[in-house]
């Protein structure tokens, strides 16, 4: 139960931080020119974070189930749906990551539209990351570990 | 001697380019695919009530991630592959994806919220 409480904390925290490290290579790509040795390391790294926020809140799953689920759903019906929604946008945030990622560091110095519509790609997995953070936190708050 | 270098630098811009649309690819599908899976659970009568939400089985979630990754990646290689021999739909194919996953990102929001 207390490694589920600090695993929780450290998956939160992740999440928070994914929103803005997600935003940073949205930044950097959106005028489409090629990158620098220091923001392929930029790029990389911000998709590393939201690969292990969803990793780390994959792993922690079982243990919401077993013990959080249920009295989640009887403190609030509603939070515990929009627990659910969270997971499903997670989902979108780490494709839309991986795939922009792929897109950011493989495009050749000419394709400066993919690395626009990378940005975008990375522009709304940072929006939607901080709407699944802040339903994390909110459900959070009602019944956690 | 140049002409085949340059045939080669070519060559080789042209496959990072195939790559890089076929990450996108990947961006685009894989959520699709999981809220398309979504969908399906809800229509064929699965998990519509809080009380089916409780008795389902975590796997689901996996199962429903592994999936839609799985054709995500499927997706990008065949049309990675598929531009290889259409080297002309390089750009206009980058340029719909560019307006497909700003879509994507809102149907899937929409679908989230209502099917949870």
């Amino acid at each position: 139960m207390m490694l589920d409480r600090i695993l929780q904390a450290v998956h939160g925290h992740l999440g928070v931080l994914t929103a803005a490290a997600l935003l940073h290579p949205a930044l950097l790509l959106r005028a489409g020119k090629p990158l620098g040795r220091r923001n392929v390391w930029s790029v990389a790294l911000s998709t590393a974070f939201a690969v292990s926020a969803w990793a780390s809140g994959a792993w922690i799953y079982a243990g919401y189930r077993a013990l959080v689920k249920r009295p989640l759903f009887l403190a609030s019906e509603r939070a515990g749906l929009l627990f659910e929604t969270k997971e499903h946008l997670a989902v979108l945030v780490v494709g839309f990551a991986a795939g922009a990622c792929v897109a950011a560091l493989l495009a050749p110095r000419e394709a400066a539209g993919l690395r626009r519509t990378a940005a975008v790609a990375y522009a709304a997995a940072a929006l939607v990351c901080l709407i699944v953070s802040a339903l994390g936190t909110w459900v959070t708050a009602i019944r956690g570990f | 001697m140049s002409a085949a270098t340059d045939r080669a630098a070519a060559a080789r811009v042209e496959r990072r380019e195939r790559i890089a649309i076929g990450g996108l690819v990947l961006a685009w599908v894989t959520p699709s695919t999981y809220a398309a899976q979504r969908v399906l659970e809800v229509a064929l009568g699965e998990a519509g009530s809080p009380a089916m939400v409780l008795r389902a089985v975590h796997t689901m979630y996996y199962w429903r991630a592994g999936v839609a990754l799985w054709w995500g990646i499927t997706a990008a290689v065949l049309a990675a592959a598929w531009l290889e021999r259409r080297p002309q739909h390089l750009a206009p194919a980058g340029r719909w994806l560019g307006y497909l996953l700003p879509l994507t990102a809102a149907i899937v929001l929409i679908v989230s919220f209502a099917l949870p």
